[in-house]
């Protein structure tokens, strides 16, 4: 029951948004038309182009509009680490955080069987071919701790053995700040388990 | 139905829904599977525990197909690995794939509970009784005993399976003493287990259908 059949299917469209209901939709269209055309206008270019302009590293599976992402097209980062990853969201947190200057390599998602999410349409047969192409000491496993997570490591690693020296998975146990009191029995069952020397 | 409280329930599966909520399918024993959503439990370390392979003690309320989760508290968290977590994750694929929602089944929860505490120590083993057990509840049991026009199965003679039937002799199939011992579950000869996995994936895939069982797949095919 809206204003106008346009603004309607505007605020329709908006909902595509993750978190974004009804309510939410309608303020952001309304908020556009009042104040700000020349946003509304920008994003709408730069939202087409994106779409339609944004694919696939055809190395590493990242999101990029050119053939090779930045990350891979970067001869500065070293080729002696790759760090498989579950999503892009994934790279820009371990970017952030700093301190690996490796290559990326992204799954966007996990094995899943019961979505129907099976190794082929996980890109594994890319996976082996980059590290053939790349050749890396280490291939660090970085999908999330999970369940579907770590059997997609396990998966990875079966196979990539042959091919690689070393197969590494990111160390899960308790967080920083954490203090063992709060934290939930599984977590300190794996950070038993992963204790290391103390030096 | 509009509460249920208390309830023990095995995580099947999970999927993120919306920003921070989660879609969870459950098998519980006196609601069989369960559809809930969790409202803000993604991302926090109260879901955390809502992983595959948990057994909670769980409430919900909603009278439609799809319940609101209420409190819950995780209760023993299996975590497998390799080959014996692709077994799991065929026992929960079977499960969602061949069952109705919200149809009691408390045998079949206290075989999936069994099943997962066994899962480790010899996983063919447990997948064969798994798959007995489920077809039984599913109402397609076989009957080990008797063969399809009611004589007993006996030793030394041969039998072939007829899906949803039963078995009957033909010339070039099981040995009825292979069929006596997977009626008893002693699949301790390798002979018997063969026979029981061809068996009981030919008695299940007529209900499957022409999609595969992704789980198959997550067994490393090193011929690739």
């Amino acid at each position: 029951m809206g204003i106008s059949p346009l603004i309607d299917s505007l605020v329709e469209a908006f909902q595509v948004l993750p978190g974004v209901g009804p309510k939410g939709a309608q303020r952001m269209t309304l908020h556009l038309l009042q104040h700000n055309r020349e946003g509304g206008r920008r994003l709408a270019e730069v939202l087409g182009e994106a779409m339609s302009g944004v694919g696939y590293c055809s190395q590493c599976r990242n999101f990029s509009e050119e053939d090779v992402c930045r990350f891979c097209a970067d001869a500065r980062r070293e080729d002696a680490a790759l760090c498989v990853l579950e999503s892009p969201a994934d790279i820009l947190a371990i970017e952030q955080a700093g301190g690996f200057r490796g290559r990326y390599f992204v799954l966007h998602g996990h094995l899943s069987p019961i979505d129907g999410i099976g190794p082929e349409e996980l890109g594994m047969d890319m996976l082996t071919r980059r590290v053939e192409a790349l050749a890396p000491d280490e291939v660090i496993l970085a999908t999330n701790l999970t369940v579907e997570g770590e059997a997609t490591a396990h998966y990875i690693h079966d196979l990539l053995k042959d091919r690689v020296s070393r197969i590494t998975r990111i160390a899960h146990g308790v967080p920083l700040g954490g203090e063992l009191e709060f934290i939930d029995g599984g977590t300190i069952v794996h950070a038993m388990q992963g204790r290391r020397n103390f030096s | 139905m509009s509460r249920v409280t208390g309830q023990p329930g095995i995580v099947l599966h999970t999927r993120p829904y919306r920003e921070s909520s989660l879609l969870l399918t459950l098998l519980t024993p006196d609601h069989g599977v369960v559809s809930l959503v969790g409202r803000g439990v993604r991302g926090g370390s109260r879901g955390r525990s809502l992983q595959p392979f948990t057994l909670l003690r769980v409430s919900w309320s909603g009278r439609s197909s799809l319940g609101t989760l209420g409190s819950f508290e995780a209760d023993t968290q299996f975590w497998f690995r390799g080959n014996v977590l692709a077994s799991a994750f065929y026992l929960t694929e079977l499960i969602i794939r061949l069952l109705e929602e919200r149809e009691p089944h408390p045998r079949l929860f206290a075989g999936l509970c069994w099943a997962l505490e066994h899962l480790e120590s010899g996983p063919s083993d447990v997948l064969r009784r798994f798959e007995k057990l489920l077809l039984e509840e599913l109402g397609y049991g076989l009957d080990f005993a008797r063969d399809v026009s009611g004589e007993p199965i006996v030793s030394g003679r041969s039998y072939r399976l007829v899906p949803d039937h039963g078995f009957e002799t033909a010339a070039d199939g099981v040995d009825g003493d292979v069929l006596l011992k997977i009626g008893r579950e002693a699949f301790a000869e390798p002979g018997v287990r063969r026979a029981a996995r061809g068996l009981f994936a030919e008695a299940l895939a007529a209900h499957l259908g022409p999609r595969p069982l992704v789980s198959r797949s997550l067994l490393v095919d090193h011929g690739r």
